[in-house]
């Protein structure tokens, strides 16, 4: 157990056993040798503090402790992160889901459907369609208000010009 | 797994209940933090209270405590304040600067300079735990003092003391483990650290 204290001191265990060494450390044993080597340590780099108090917890402390209410804190760091890096991809895939499945919803490539799609574009091409009563003269002369030219808004304005260009140049 | 790493799992371990893994950081700290402390506080006894209610701020502050800079960078903050905050309690004024940064509250071994803020007691016991030590590790033979030396006042780590050394890690262990048990065994009867009791 002390070899394992030691270790633990100077970073040198792993994960698995340290587990292990921090439960042998409730033990007043572990504690006693946990603080004398860290004595030792101090004293060895000539940091002994000429202070008051005892190397231990000091028994006042140890009794404003104890008076304490126990901390339960949850594990912030492992939980948010996993938290944030959880919630990114639950959002990514559920809007995946939506905008797939309103897509598929939205197509319906049944025979029905297909014949209905194929007789409403008939219907709309009839409709569009001018009637035969209305004469030729009468469409050129309104062909800048028809929805099927680009220059509808400003066509009203448009005029035909001829400009004469002449020797300009030297 | 380096020393911040380790204290950080006897946080972790702190934040989910245990009060010996605090108790642990208190032992490990109390007596760097008291040293840091000499310089703003100059009484032994206020030294010690300071000392105290930083340590039960900190504890009431630990589901705070994120991670994000070390355990002792912290829990220097939560003790400058604390002492701050005395002194102006007690009518006198606190200094606008403590004299030295976090990073300097890492290595700060000013120990000559504190000797005014312990009481006699204080100053006799660290003296003999000072000659104790060093008359231990006098009699330790060459290759254990060797590596309790590069691993304590060198900072080394095992792998590095086993290139220096020339010898396989678990040799350094070893010898390291082995250094600091052959000090224990002197240094207990001073320190009243019988293994068996708790103090």
């Amino acid at each position: 157990m002390n070899e394992n204290i030691s270790r633990l001191m100077d970073g040198e265990l792993d994960d698995a056993e340290l587990q292990s060494v921090l439960s042998g450390l409730k033990q007043p044993a572990g504690v006693a040798t946990w603080a004398c080597y860290h004595a030792i340590g101090e004293a060895l780099r000539q940091q002994v503090h000429f202070g008051a108090y005892a190397l231990g917890v000091a028994p006042r402390l140890a009794e404003r402790l104890a008076a304490e209410p126990t901390v339960l804190a949850p594990r912030r760091v492992a939980l948010e992160r996993t938290a944030t890096w959880a919630w990114a991809a639950a959002a990514t895939i559920a809007a995946a889901g939506i905008v797939g499945w309103t897509a598929l919803s939205l197509v319906d490539d049944t025979p029905a459907a297909m014949a209905k799609a194929g007789e409403a574009g008939t219907l709309r091409a009839a409709q569009v369609r001018p009637a035969p009563s209305v004469p030729s003269d009468y469409l050129v002369a309104h062909q800048e208000y028809s929805p099927a030219t680009a220059l509808q808004v400003v066509g009203p304005y448009l005029r035909a010009a001829a400009v004469q260009v002449g020797d300009a140049r030297p | 797994m380096g020393d911040r790493e380790v204290d950080q799992q006897l946080v972790v371990r702190a934040q989910q209940g245990d009060k010996r893994a605090f108790e642990l950081l208190v032992t490990k700290y109390q007596r760097k933090l008291g040293r840091l402390l000499s310089r703003l506080v100059r009484d032994p006894a206020e030294v010690e209270d300071v000392t105290q209610e930083a340590f039960i701020k900190a504890y009431r502050a630990l589901p705070s405590f994120r991670g994000d800079s070390a355990f002792y960078t912290w829990l220097y903050r939560i003790a400058i304040n604390t002492a701050k905050n005395y002194l102006v309690a007690m009518g006198r004024r606190a200094p606008t600067s403590t004299g030295f940064d976090h990073e300097d509250a890492e290595s700060f071994e000013e120990a000559e300079q504190l000797r005014d803020a312990a009481t006699p007691e204080g100053e006799l016991l660290g003296k003999q735990i000072a000659a104790t030590v060093n008359r231990a590790m006098d009699q330790l033979p060459e290759d254990l003092r060797t590596a309790i030396t590069l691993r304590e006042i060198e900072g080394l780590s095992y792998e590095e003391i086993a290139t220096v050394m020339n010898c396989p890690i678990g040799t350094v262990r070893s010898r390291i483990f082995r250094a600091r048990e052959a000090i224990a065994a002197e240094l207990r009867p001073l320190l009243g650290t019988d293994e068996n009791r708790r103090w």
